[in-house]
């Protein structure tokens, strides 16, 4: 994301004008969705989340210190706020077989070699621990820098490479278990 | 798990993180190392996978359902009150309307309904608000951020010393709405050169129409923004004996229409931008310069036709089914950009006396037709994790360089 962009955005919605914050949200409702998606591993979840993590950002705009990323902001208030509902939940819940992976249905590819790969590595994705999915949906999904996972999950960019490999190291692992090969 | 540093520059690399001696130094450790090299490709295989998982969309109408719980002035004080003042009318609780069957939620459905979702005056009290106790307000008593609909004549204002004859700008409305807006037809300004044919804004949480009619014998400027959360409808019509400027600007979480015809005998440039998360319809129709540039997360439909004397740009820039016809007794140049998660099928076909230059960047089905007596360049490429289909067709009297690339 362009934080050009993003900083003119919030300096009109600070101004008075309400439609930058349309034009914020048409951005970054996609992204927000689909890290929440993952963290949370369901739709329903994610859409409450990506409107909470909205109009919290409405409320507190006036707190957003322009000196920073608008990009790492809100995103680490959607993975506060999606890991925050996972321990109110308490987080195990069990894989639920009838989650829905929205694109399949009418994908095109659905027999193919690839799809077929696609989806058990969503099925091993969705086994993962929430912080192994967080980074790895950071990364691979959301294409953070190490510098922006550091500074959203507000941890050291040594940690961040720990936690990817470690993430990617056990998702290949659950891998040869959902693809036996 | 142990890492080594092998491991460490391999993740390094593959994540776009390693400096050139980082990069440089695994092609050497690799090189050295069997294992190495297998373990590469593996995670080089892993990366691969997580690229191709599909993005999701999110659900329609997340947009309006946030705008409708934000003051319509930022500006207004005691945000907190006005945001989350509690109406509610009815209590519902979304675990238990997770046992809903799947598809699309009570939640989506309901998105334009004067509905609001409400939790405690205190934002930071998470716990005890929606995402706590996982309750959803649906609150029938809301006063829901009712459409504003405010025309502007900002952007162009009209100069008395640019106009000549009867141009009549747009007047400033006012209104709350919920449902229908029609912002009316800008009365159509016949002039000497050069006239605005000023600019409409118009913003709804219902429908809205917006017309902006402009006839020139100079230059005529005309703007048409629209932002809607149901459906938006556009339509900006120019006439000009001189150069002609139109742009068409559409936003709109339901369906949005936009259709921009322009006819110049001087230059004309059309642009129509639209981005809708339902369906967009776009139809430029312009002599020269013609680009639509459109997005959807739905169904997105684009068709831009032009004819020229003399040159003729024309680009349609598509996620999902996207056409672009040209014809140019010139020089015709058309691109063709398509992007789509699900099905694309894109279609350039241009007739040319001169020089005809394509270019269609398809996932899926290309189809590039072209026909010159002079010059003709084709070039189709397409990229697919399925199945792709491509096809060139040229047709010439002159010079062809066609080139039909597959990418798997």
């Amino acid at each position: 994301m362009d934080n050009d962009v993003d900083q003119a955005l919030v300096e009109r919605y600070r101004n008075g004008d309400r439609e930058a914050f349309t034009a914020l949200m048409v951005r970054y409702q996609r992204p927000i969705y689909n890290a929440a998606f993952w963290i949370l591993k369901s739709a329903d979840d994610a859409r409450d989340i990506a409107q909470t993590v909205f109009l919290r950002v409405a409320e507190r705009l006036d707190e957003f210190d322009s000196q920073h990323r608008f990009f790492s902001w809100i995103y680490r208030i959607a993975v506060n706020e999606s890991l925050n509902l996972l321990r109110r939940n308490g987080h195990e819940e069990a894989l639920d077989d009838e989650i829905e992976l929205p694109g399949h249905g009418v994908d095109p590819e659905a027999h193919t070699g690839n799809a077929e790969r696609t989806r058990y590595i969503e099925r091993a994705l969705l086994t993962m621990s929430p912080m192994d999915r967080t980074v790895i949906v950071l990364r691979h999904f959301s294409e953070c820098s190490y510098q922006e996972i550091a500074r959203i999950l507000d941890v050291d960019q040594k940690t961040v490479k720990s936690r990817l490999f470690e993430a990617r190291h056990r998702l290949r692992d659950l891998l040869k278990v959902y693809r036996p090969e | 798990m142990s890492r080594s540093r092998t491991d460490d520059l391999m993740h390094a690399v593959l994540d776009g993180e390693a400096t050139p001696a980082e990069a440089h130094e695994l092609e050497q450790r690799l090189a050295a190392d069997p294992q190495a090299r297998g373990r590469y490709a593996e995670l080089q295989h892993l990366f691969d996978g997580l690229r191709r998982i599909p993005k999701q969309f999110p659900p329609e109408g997340l947009v309006a359902s946030v705008l409708a719980n934000i003051p319509q002035n930022p500006g207004d004080a005691e945000r907190g009150d006005q945001l989350f003042a509690t109406s509610g009318v009815l209590e519902a609780s979304s675990r238990k309307a997770r046992g809903r069957p799947s598809g699309r939620s009570e939640w989506v459905r309901q998105v334009f309904q004067p509905w609001a979702i409400s939790r405690g005056n205190d934002m930071s009290a998470g716990k005890n608000g929606l995402m706590g106790n996982r309750k959803v307000w649906i609150g029938g008593g809301v006063a829901v951020a009712a459409a504003a609909v405010a025309i502007s004549t900002g952007l162009f204002p009209p100069n008395a010393s640019e106009t000549a004859g009867t141009i009549v700008p747009a007047a400033r409305y006012h209104g709350v709405q919920a449902q229908e807006v029609n912002l009316g037809t800008a009365p159509s300004p016949q002039t000497t050169s050069p006239v605005n044919a000023g600019t409409i804004a118009g913003q709804a949480n219902g429908q809205l129409n917006g017309q902006l009619n402009g006839q020139s014998n100079g230059q005529l400027n005309g703007q048409l923004n629209g932002l809607s959360n149901g459906q938006l409808n556009g339509q900006l019509n120019g006439l000009s004996n001189g150069q002609l400027n139109g742009q068409l600007n559409g936003q709109s979480n339901g369906q949005l229409n936009g259709q921009l015809n322009g006819q110049s005998n001087g230059q004309l440039n059309g642009q129509l931008n639209g981005q809708s998360n339902g369906q967009l319809n776009g139809q430029s129709n312009g002599q020269l310069n013609g680009q639509l540039n459109g997005q959807s997360n739905g169904q997105l439909k684009g068709q831009l036709n032009g004819q020229s004397n003399s040159q003729l740009n024309g680009q349609l820039n598509g996620q999902s089914n996207g056409q672009l016809n040209g014809q140019s007794n010139g020089q015709l140049n058309g691109q063709l950009n398509g992007l789509s998660n699900g099905q694309l099928n894109g279609q350039l076909n241009g007739q040319s006396n001169g020089q005809l230059n394509g270019q269609s960047n398809g996932q899926l089905n290309g189809q590039l037709n072209g026909q010159s007596n002079g010059q003709l360049n084709g070039q189709l490429n397409g990229q697919s994790n399925g199945q792709l289909n491509g096809q060139l067709n040229g047709q010439l009297n002159g010079q062809a360089n066609g080139q039909s690339m597959r990418v798997q």
